[in-house]
């Protein structure tokens, strides 16, 4: 299929498919919910942009260009799953301080916590050691 | 003494970033369009499974005459919405890494060169916006933490489709870059040029990688973000898949965890039915073309028992099996004067909530699996679970499974 028909049926589906949820937005959900749900929308938004953009290169900046180049990938890992883990991590521990039901969110702080913390280990473990190979394949300068 | 040179300003500094480009670490060869295309492969896979997995449940909730969903296979439900949970969980690493690899894009001056342009960065601003919301709530939602004044359901369903429209969009839009991307080695030189960003006066520009060593950087970052998703699964899958179970310290479930050693997601006390559930002048309404009859705890127990291993599971990722027994439906659709076509109008004691009443499907009402339980693992029901009766069906969710039961009627076909 020529590329620009292709492009052209993508573009079709997809802006079908975000026209197909806005109509079950406005069927089925409240009119007086709508206000927060566009709170939330465009709340992921100014995160993106005001907080996850701006820590990327502080972190960049703060950290990374002043690690060994050896240590930059699995430090670029122990950081993605800080960040992934710690935020999962985080809302569970809130919302463990509001469950109606003992059988939920079970695991206590200190299992959650030390969990990450080895999760953490774990990766940038395994990611220093999956850099290793192809440092000592290196040329001699 | 000479004078202090003046501090430039908050806003100055901002425009100066955003004319002269990111700090030097920006550069990284990781914020390549062969890394974001990797990583977006791997989401984009993701969400096409977290999305398709979200139809089916819908289609289960909401059945259709065009795709009867029944009762088999048993399994089916379980293996569905734990992939659901698991897609989704995953993509909250794929997704930081995705923006973390392209996010100097963000920091382009002007931000909009025209009308094509502006529509582009405002798709991404959609799918970004809408990305964000799905996995954030859809997180909170498993962990029945809900702090954001709508209801989540018909909402989920809602922002699920912008989504996945505005990630078909983004394909559109990038497929010569995905493909340019896809299709060069890691640590081949870039089919195009990086962007370069003006010299910034007194500094110089930071020597560029050589391609091994750029290519093993992008190597390794795709590696860390693989590890990443690895780590997110492994601490969270074991609410579904029971040997993890014990290294799942981000689930909110333990399968073995519970009242009868089964979790519970709504309690007796939360659906406003501790004292109804236990009154000893409950009895069952069964009504149907026979007419109608009431039969209480011992009447039901008096009637042909089946035995039954069967598996709750719930679209919030969590499925544990247990040992079901009571009265097959069919027996009592018979005993109303109904036939094999016909579906059954099930009614809780719950008095309000969005399924207090549901509809089993005749194909479920006639499987000889699916019973009215009386007992779980040897034992009555306990009242968490749905004393004195409640629904259990193969492959059915979780919310489907109605408990504490106080009328069947049987539905003509």
């Amino acid at each position: 299929m020529p590329d620009r028909l292709l492009r052209g049926a993508l573009l079709g589906l997809g802006v079908l498919g975000m026209a197909v949820g806005v109509s079950i937005g406005v069927r089925e959900v409240p009119v007086r919910q709508w206000w927060p749900v566009a709170r939330w929308l465009v709340g992921g938004i100014v995160v993106h942009d005001l907080v996850l953009a701006p820590a990327a290169v502080v972190l960049a900046f703060l950290v990374l260009r002043r690690a060994p180049a050896g240590w930059r990938s699995p430090l670029r890992a122990a950081l993605l799953t800080v960040g992934a883990l710690g935020l999962v991590a985080a809302a569970v521990l809130v919302a463990s301080t509001m469950r109606q039901n003992a059988s939920v969110l079970p695991a206590g702080a200190p299992v959650v916590l030390g969990g990450v913390a080895l999760a953490v280990l774990l990766v940038t473990l395994v990611a220093a050691v999956a850099e290793r190979p192809r440092r000592r394949g290196r040329a001699p300068r | 003494m000479p004078p202090q040179a003046e501090r430039p300003g908050l806003l100055s500094r901002v425009r100066t970033l955003a004319e002269q480009g990111p700090p030097q670490a920006a550069t990284s060869a990781v914020h390549d369009e062969r890394v974001v295309a990797r990583v977006g492969r791997w989401l984009g896979i993701a969400f096409a499974v977290c999305f398709a997995t979200g139809v089916l449940s819908h289609l289960h909730q909401n059945p259709v005459a065009w795709l009867p969903l029944g009762p088999t296979p048993s399994w089916g439900y379980r293996l569905t919405q734990g992939l659901h949970v698991a897609t989704g969980l995953a993509c909250v690493p794929l997704l930081l890494a995705k923006l973390y690899a392209a996010y100097p894009r963000l920091f382009a001056w002007p931000p909009v060169t025209g009308l094509v342009n502006g529509l582009e960065r405002g798709s991404i601003g959609v799918l970004v916006g809408s990305a964000l919301f799905q996995v954030s709530t859809g997180v909170m939602n498993i962990l029945q933490w809900y702090p954001w004044g709508f209801g989540f359901t018909g909402v989920h369903w809602a922002v699920a489709w912008v989504t996945i429209g505005a990630l078909v969009v983004h394909i559109a839009v990038h497929l010569p870059a995905i493909r340019r991307g896809l299709g060069t080695a890691l640590d081949a030189p870039a089919a195009v040029e990086p962007p370069t960003f003006p010299a910034v006066p007194g500094h110089a520009p930071p020597d560029p990688e050589d391609d091994a060593t750029a290519g093993r950087t992008r190597r390794g970052f795709l590696v860390g973000t693989g590890l990443a998703v690895a780590a997110i699964t492994v601490t969270t899958v074991g609410q579904t898949a029971q040997p993890l179970s014990r290294l799942a310290v981000l689930a909110p479930r333990r399968p073995d965890l519970g009242p009868q050693g089964l979790p519970v997601n709504r309690t007796a006390a939360q659906a406003g039915v501790e004292r109804s559930a236990v009154d000893p002048a409950w009895v069952l309404r069964l009504l149907g073309p026979a007419g109608e009859q009431g039969l209480d705890l011992q009447a039901l127990q008096g009637l042909d028992q089946h035995e039954a291993e069967l598996t709750i599971t719930c679209v919030e990722g969590w499925s544990a099996s247990a040992l079901w027994s009571g009265v097959p439906v069919a027996q009592l659709v018979s005993r109303a004067g109904g036939g094999r076509g016909s579906s059954v109008r099930v009614t809780s004691l719950e008095p309000r909530g969005a399924y207090r009443v549901t509809t089993l499907p005749a194909s479920y009402a006639f499987h000889p699996d699916t019973l009215l339980a009386l007992r779980l693992e040897g034992q009555d029901l306990d009242l968490d679970h749905g004393y004195p009766a409640r629904i259990i069906a193969p492959n059915r969710p979780g919310v489907l499974q109605t408990k504490w039961v106080t009328s069947l009627e049987v539905l003509d076909a």
